[in-house]
Formats: C-alpha cells, structure tokens, sequence
C-alpha cells in the first residue's frame, strides 16, 4: 500500500487519538522497599509496569514471545540493578523504559552478529483472512525501515506512537527537553519515510 | 515569526489527534512544505499502525513469579560494589590491615603481588590494595591520576597473561577501537564477541567501557559482558546547580565524585566525560571549558580529560583540518545535535563554523554492513544520526560518497553519505 497521506479524518483520529494513559498520572512511587528487595514492593512495581514494557516491547520486536522475555528482563535487570545499589534515583518508570530500550536494542544487535532475521512470519496462510495478512505485511514493512532509525528514533517513535504518552510525559521518560523531542520526533519519522516503501501494496 | 517544521508537525499530530483535518495548517505553506508535511503524516500514520498489542495471557504473572524467584535468591542486604570488584573475595578485618599497609607500600606482600596476574592467588590482594588506595584518596585531582595509573596497570596484567596464553577471568577498563559482528578491538586486544555476550550501552568506537571475559589460549578474549563505562561530548553549557548541569538540552547528574573545572559558568562550550548506567542515566565525571585547538596551542587535554584516539582514516581519504564538533556522546544518536534541540545554535551549527583542527574525510566506498547508526564502509566504521544525511537510500554492497568528520570522541560521524552511479 501506499503510505502517501491517507488521513481521512476519521482514519487520523484513529492512529492519533490515543490521548496520555491514565497510569501515567502519578510516577511518584516510593523506591525505599525497593532496595530491600521487598516483594509486596516488587510485585507492586511489577504489576504497575509491565503491561506497558510489555506493549512497548511489542512495538519494537515483531515476536509477542519476545517482547514478553524483554519486559521480564527488565525486571531482573531491576533486582541486578537494586543489589549492586544502584537502580532508579527518580522515577522508576524513566529507569525501566530505559532498561528495556537497550535489551531490544541489545536483542537486534545480537540477532545481527548472528546473521539472524528478526522479522515474523505473521498469520500463516491458511485460514488467515486476506485482511490479516495484508495488515500484517505492512506491520512487517514498518518494523523494517524502524530498523534503519536510530536507537533514539525508535525510541521515540515506539513511546509516542505505540505507547501514546505525551510530548511532555516522552521528554520526562528520556530525560530530555519537550523541545528536544519535538525535533527528535520530527527527524524520526522522516528517517522512517525514507525507508518506508512507497508503493508497498 | 514561520513556524519551525517540527512544531507544525506537533501541530498536526495534535490536530489528527482530535479528528480534525490538517488543511489550515497547510494553507499557509508552500507547495513543497504542504507536501513534506503530509509525507511527514503519512510516515506518523504508518508508525501508529503497528497500535498496541494486548498483553498474552498470563505473562504478568509469569514474569512476576520469575521476578520474585530471582528476588528470594538474592540476598537482601545491599551491595554498592561497582563490577570491577565482582572477582575481589571479601576480606576478614585483618586482610584490610595487611592491605592498608601494602596500599601504602609497607610489608614484604608488596613486590609479590605488584608481580602476580589475573588467577593468581594474590592478583585479588594487588587489585583491593590499589582499590583501598583509591577509597583513601580525597584529592580530586590525584583520585584520577591514580584511576588513570591503575587502570593502565589492569591493562599491562591483561597484556602480559595473553602472551603466557592462560585462561583465565580477566576484567579491565579500555577503549573500543574496532567493532565487527564477531570481533571487537579494545586497546590491544582483540575480543571474541559471541551472542551470549551481554553488552549493556550503545557502544562505538572510541568509547570507554568495561570488559568481563575470559583469557584465551590463542591471545583473544572471550567476552561475557561489556559495559558502556564512558564518553566524551562537547556542547553548550544551558544550566548548573548542585545536583544536575544541562548540556546541548541533555541533563546530566553531578555527584560529590564529579569534577568541574572552577568558573565553568553558562554559555560555556563544555567538553564532558560522562558515565553512563544501564538505564540510561548520565553522571558526569568532569567538565571543563573547552577552547578549540589552534595551531599553537597544545590540544585540551586534562587529568579529566584523556586525549581522544583517533583511528586510522581510509585509505582512500583525504583528511583536512575543519572544525570541531557536537557529536560526541553516546552511540545510537542518543547525542545528535539535533536531537539535542532547544536553539538553533545547537541544532543547526555547521560543523565547518567552528575552529579547526578536527579531520575531515571524503571519500568512496562500499557499504559492508548497517547495523542501526553503525555503518561500515570499506573497513572504516561510520556513525549516523538523525543529522546525517542519507540520498538516495543506499544498501549494503552499494558504493556510496561518504563525508565524514572525526568526533572528540575518536569516532567517525557521517555528515553526508550518497549512493553513487
């Protein structure tokens, strides 16, 4: 298909209207039990967190298998972190997303040493709808140009338009200035309309 | 005042996002800027497409169940020990005595175990003594000429027990000089990098970073784990306070361990060593004003601030002295100049407005790999970022222009490649 504008209204307050999540409201968590690797304070942050890992996780990795493992990961990551005493100083949620950028980064990096493609084979044919698999297709030729941004790029690309969070709530998860992303968004999705192909359907 | 292109595409976003058309905001463009706005759109529409996943049944509690068996096999008391002191036993109080006194060069153990090596019985005594040492200094100044020294010592140990071929854990501080898929080069030494090594950063060349591995009978070694330890970045000094500076619209923590060379004061062009976690979070280790070379005088160079490495150019190059840079920071385009946007000056400079005495390179090529902003080009690695700029889509095996300037950081960025006829 061809991804030249077809934003009909209705079709653009689809892909866009996903305002910020409720659970983005507070991140003020205590961190005190945390370092006692206290498990009512584990699954608490776990239980808070993982969901949204998991969907950011599954925006950059095409496998859900894989996505799961790297949002677990993080956890782990977490209580290796927590032991050494080191772990989040602010705001657990920056710490984590962080974390799991650079195990799906990471993962891709290791799937190239090994000359392995990363790509899913999406719904196979037989009883798959045609409608599936075309929408697979396209989720596949995006998560392939993804692939030619950089770390940051899909970063900011996978919070903004996978997870939904604001300008305002990106910038705090990256440590960075509104400003900054804005511009970092910007070249992002024109990086990513470079290698998307233009007349892919 | 025209709007800058990223604010008018947030404006669309916000627009698309409410189910509303983008037709005013396109009215006051011009043909070619209606058009790469709605490309822009296009490309916003396509990165949405791939939405949200639901979460598989039963995942949150595999994952929680897996976290907390992790946890309860941990101990519960807090350990602050950074990793290079993972293969250092702990010691009974009479241990730290007897390496008090070999810290500062009393008792006979001393000549023994300067002379031991990585899985020697006394290799941990050597390491914990020059450790204690460290913990003992206060002097800022001092403090890092001793990391200096006794990081090249770690470095010389390594050297020495790869040329006996033993096998044997081996952990130390370096500098990546070369990345490939398989082998890497750190200092001297080549590292065999396999998919079970664990690299935590976006590691370039040129960066600091610390090696877990083992020594390997044919003079290599087998990596375990790599961790991004430091880089070097240069940008312009926006905020300080006690607890954070921001440079280039990036924050960096400042710590009682932080170094900053007296009447840095905004405005300033900061050259920074900056150490970075797991998570992301910079710490800065110094900061200091950064003057551009001339040719008469010696380059900026400090305890603080070890000179960068600079890699061979291509064969086919043809260096000039240009400029200074931006670039520096860590791998990935987590430093880009533009990315770093909150004023033209830092989004806009051209490299070639600034000083001198920063390489340039020309040259052609073919492209060998492309792995994320790593770009391999006839032999030399290449970064990229979002200010690179990229026509005309090349690919691996094709032959490309590459304009490339070197970075602070001994790095090579890509002001420019271009597929070629």
């Amino acid at each position: 298909m061809l991804y030249s504008l077809a934003l009909s209204r209705s079709s653009a307050a689809l892909a866009f209207r996903r305002g910020p999540l409720n659970f983005m409201a507070s991140d003020s968590e205590p961190l005190s039990g945390l370092h006692q690797l206290d498990s009512q304070a584990l699954s608490s942050l776990h239980d808070k967190h993982f969901p949204e890992l998991f969907r950011y996780a599954r925006y950059r990795l095409a496998d859900a298998d894989t996505a799961e493992d790297a949002a677990s990961e993080t956890f782990v990551r977490l209580l290796e972190a927590l032991q050494r005493g080191g772990g989040p100083r602010s705001s657990p949620r920056a710490w984590l997303f962080g974390t799991l950028r650079h195990i799906v980064d990471d993962h891709y990096r290791a799937a190239y040493a090994r000359g392995i493609e990363t790509f899913s084979h999406g719904p196979e044919g037989d009883g798959a709808p045609d409608a599936a698999i075309e929408a697979d297709e396209r989720q596949e030729e995006v998560r392939r140009a993804l692939r030619f941004l950089t770390s940051e790029q899909q970063h900011v690309l996978a919070l903004r338009f996978g997870g939904g969070y604001s300008l305002e709530q990106t910038a705090e998860m990256m440590d960075r200035k509104a400003n900054a992303i804005k511009a970092l968004q910007f070249r992002a999705l024109q990086a990513l309309r470079r290698h998307l192909p233009e007349d892919a359907g | 005042m025209k709007p800058r292109a990223e604010d008018l595409l947030q404006a669309a976003l916000e627009s698309a996002g409410r189910g509303q058309g983008i037709d005013g905001l396109l009215a006051g463009l011009s043909r070619e800027e209606a058009a790469e706005l709605r490309a822009l759109m296009a490309a916003a529409t396509a990165a949405s497409s791939l939405g949200r996943s639901d979460l598989p049944a039963g995942a949150a509690r595999r994952s929680r169940s897996r976290l907390l068996r992790r946890a309860s096999s941990m101990p519960s008391a807090v350990s602050a020990r950074p990793p290079l002191r993972r293969l250092i036993p702990r010691f009974s109080a009479a241990a730290l005595v007897a390496l008090f006194a070999l810290a500062f060069g009393l008792g006979g153990l001393k000549e023994a175990a300067a002379t031991s090596l990585p899985g020697d019985a006394l290799y941990p005594v050597k390491v914990a003594a020059a450790d204690l040492r460290l913990q003992l200094e206060f002097e800022a100044a001092q403090r890092l000429r001793l990391e200096s020294l006794y990081a090249e010592q770690r470095l010389e140990d390594v050297r020495q027990l790869l040329a006996l071929g033993r096998v044997v854990p081996v952990s130390f501080h370096g500098r990546v000089l070369g990345i490939s898929a398989t082998l890497w080069q750190v200092e001297d030494f080549p590292l065999r990098v396999t998919a079970r090594t664990r690299v935590v950063g976006e590691i370039l060349p040129g960066m600091l970073i610390e090696v877990e591995g083992i020594s390997q009978a044919d003079g290599t070694i087998l990596a375990d784990e790599l961790h991004l330890q430091s880089y070097d970045t240069l940008g312009t000094l926006e905020s300080l306070d006690a607890e954070q500076m921001i440079v280039g619209g990036r924050v960096f923590l400042l710590t009682g361990r932080s170094v900053l060379e007296p009447g840095l004061v905004v405005g300033d062009r900061a050259l920074l060593r900056v150490t970075i976690d797991d998570s992301g979070v910079r710490t800065i280790v110094s900061a200091v004003r950064f003057s551009p070379p001339t040719p008469t005088a010696a380059p900026v160079e400090t305890a603080a601030t070890a000179p960068p490495r600079t890699p061979p150019p291509p064969s086919t190059s043809t260096p000039a002295a240009t400029t200074t840079d931006d670039h520096g920071g860590q791998g990935g385009g987590t430093q880009g100049p533009g990315d770093d946007d909150d004023g033209p000056s830092e989004t806009t400079q051209d490299p070639d407005d600034d000083g001198e005495g920063t390489e340039k390179i020309e040259f052609n090529g073919v492209v060998q790999s492309i792995a994320g902003s790593q770009w391999v080009v006839d032999g030399q690695t290449i970064r990229v970022d979002s200010e690179t700029e990229i026509k005309d889509d090349p690919g691996v095996g094709d032959t490309v222009k590459v304009v490339a300037f070197l970075l602070s950081d001994g790095t090579w960025w890509a002001e420019k490649i271009e597929l070629e006829d």
